[in-house]
């Protein structure tokens, strides 16, 4: 076995494994796909259009706020769900693969409704972790994780920007 | 090995093989308990039949609301109710009126057996939250300023930012705050049933009232009175003992541990073990609590007292002693307790309750 230098010995074995620690905990924090508020966000074109120009999220919420950024950050989830939600996306599907911003808006102000396919009543959050499972191939995310609160946030500005109240129906759902 | 170790190593799998049974078979029993009770009907409280009566509460394709009918003269469609939705609506409606369960058939196990969340026996929902949480003018139907209707927690400021935690705060965990705080309790799971009918009614409230997600309604929160909206003389707690042993004490009592009249009809403490504690937005924001006193109090004669009248009177309701709240730690709680414990009896010898 190779001798230490005489200054690592010095280095007593505590330090050496709280320092381990640490590294430990700061490699599952960068991968624990949670979003630090005091970055800015960024989204796409199509994002800015959508958010800023159509609905005017910073003129209605606080620029830069924790409110925008978690729209935002729901916004890159639900465009580009296995880049920003890896941890709980099995394969390359995104949740607009499937859904509109208006699906989002309107199944946010319509659910915890009883589902018969599932005979009970289904929350928002619910169909979502259900949605990450069964069409994404992936795990259910905890309720508290960005993964499901900020898709949920992003779907309420959605319901917001569209002028909608609870329960309102589409065109296309009335008789 | 000898035999006897054997014969114990057995034993000892034997009875942990039984006691995991044990669980198992409690808790499947448990998870079929709670799926009856979800499809049971609950007798409603008086307050929640006039209120899911005036909004006309049904299953069917479609709901429409005819309150909103009459308000805005024509008629909108909105997203109907099943049986199951409707009677986690009406539960959630009788958490709100009746969290003990004083009006159930069945106790407490009507209410999801709720009264293991709270230590309180004085403290309701319906406290603050006047009129099943939806207290509107009857003649012009519009919700009284400042009233703290339960609807617009949902469609405005749900998942916003809050102030006090400093999170985007989920409407559920509002709830979970009033729980731990308001009713010094505990909080129940975020997927637990009690809190999904509680949401329930409050969406079927946002429907039947018509608010528009996002937009501020005048009912939401309390009317906070901050010093600049008074003459600036101090919230000076003397001044609202005299106001209170005049205008709250007979209801409250003197020493503001509040008052049960009957099996149904409580007067809520507001100070010692059946308060609010010291978490509670009610004690440590006073602009907050001299809001809900202008809008609510005194019974039947609401906001008559100025806004100087109702600070000095919640500073001096701010003197009681109250229960700790958790993030205070170990000490305060035991503070707490000893001054609930001593002060009482003290100022009762010193014939300060006379």
């Amino acid at each position: 076995m190779p001798k230490l230098p005489d200054r690592l010995k010095n280095i007593h074995l505590s330090w050496v494994l709280l320092a381990l620690f640490i590294g430990v905990v700061l490699f599952f924090h960068k991968y624990s796909d949670h979003v630090f508020y005091n970055q800015i966000v960024d989204v796409d074109d199509a994002g800015v259009a959508l958010l800023q120009d159509k609905f005017d999220l910073d003129g209605k919420f606080r620029k830069g706020g924790y409110f925008t950024q978690a729209v935002y950050d729901g916004y890159n989830r639900f465009t580009d769900t296995p880049k920003h939600s890896p941890r709980f996306t099995g394969n390359n599907k995104s949740c607009a693969d499937c859904h509109t911003p208006e699906d989002m808006a309107y199944a946010f102000i319509q659910m915890d409704r009883f589902d018969i396919r599932y005979s009970k009543r289904v929350s928002f959050e619910e169909q979502v972790m259900r949605c990450y499972v069964k069409q994404l191939d992936g795990h259910v995310p905890p309720f508290y994780d960005p993964a499901l609160q900020n898709l949920k946030i992003f779907a309420r500005f959605l319901s917001i920007g569209y002028g909608l109240q609870e329960g309102s129906l589409r065109e296309t759902d009335h008789e | 090995m000898n035999d006897r170790f054997k014969v114990r190593r057995q034993l000892v799998l034997t009875l942990t093989l039984c006691a995991l049974s044990a669980v198992y078979l409690v808790s499947i029993f448990k998870h079929d308990e709670r799926a009856v009770k979800r499809v049971t009907e609950q007798a409603l409280t008086p307050n929640c039949q006039a209120k899911l009566a005036e909004y006309e509460l049904k299953a069917g394709p479609y709901y429409i609301s005819p309150f909103m009918t009459k308000q805005n003269g024509y008629e909108t469609k909105l997203k109907g109710y099943t049986h199951l939705d409707i009677l986690s609506i009406e539960r959630g409606c009788n958490l709100v009126d009746d969290y003990h369960g004083w009006h159930a058939e069945n106790g407490d196990a009507e209410r999801w057996d709720s009264t293991r969340y709270i230590r309180t026996e004085k403290m309701n929902c319906v406290n603050c939250h006047r009129n099943v949480g939806d207290w509107k003018d009857p003649e012009t139907g519009d919700n009284y300023e400042g009233s703290m209707g339960l609807a617009v927690s949902w469609t405005n400021s749900g998942d916003t930012y809050d102030i006090f935690t400093g999170i985007l705060l989920m409407p559920e965990l509002r709830y979970m705050q009033c729980g731990i705080n308001s009713m010094n309790g505990f909080k129940p799971n975020v997927a637990d049933d009690i809190l999904r009918d509680y949401m329930a009614y409050i969406r079927f409230v946002a429907a039947a009232t018509g608010k528009k997600m996002g937009v501020r309604y005048p009912e939401q929160g309390s009317k906070s009175i901050p010093p600049s909206d008074t003459l600036k003389h101090g919230d000076d707690y003397s001044v609202g003992k005299v106001l209170y042993n005049e205008k709250c004490a007979a209801c409250h009592g003197m020493d503001g541990r509040g008052k049960r009249v009957s099996q149904t009809l409580v007067y809520p403490a507001l100070g010692g073990p059946d308060s609010f504690n010291t978490d509670s937005r009610n004690y440590f924001a006073l602009g907050i609590f001299a809001g809900i006193i202008h809008t609510n109090m005194p019974l039947g004669q609401e906001m008559t007292l100025t806004p100087d009248e109702s600070r000095a009177i919640g500073a001096y309701i701010h003197t009681f002693p109250r229960p700790a709240g958790d993030k205070k730690g170990v000490l305060a709680a035991l503070r707490q307790q000893a001054l609930m414990f001593t002060m009482p009896r003290l100022l009762k010898i010193l014939g300060r309750y006379e």
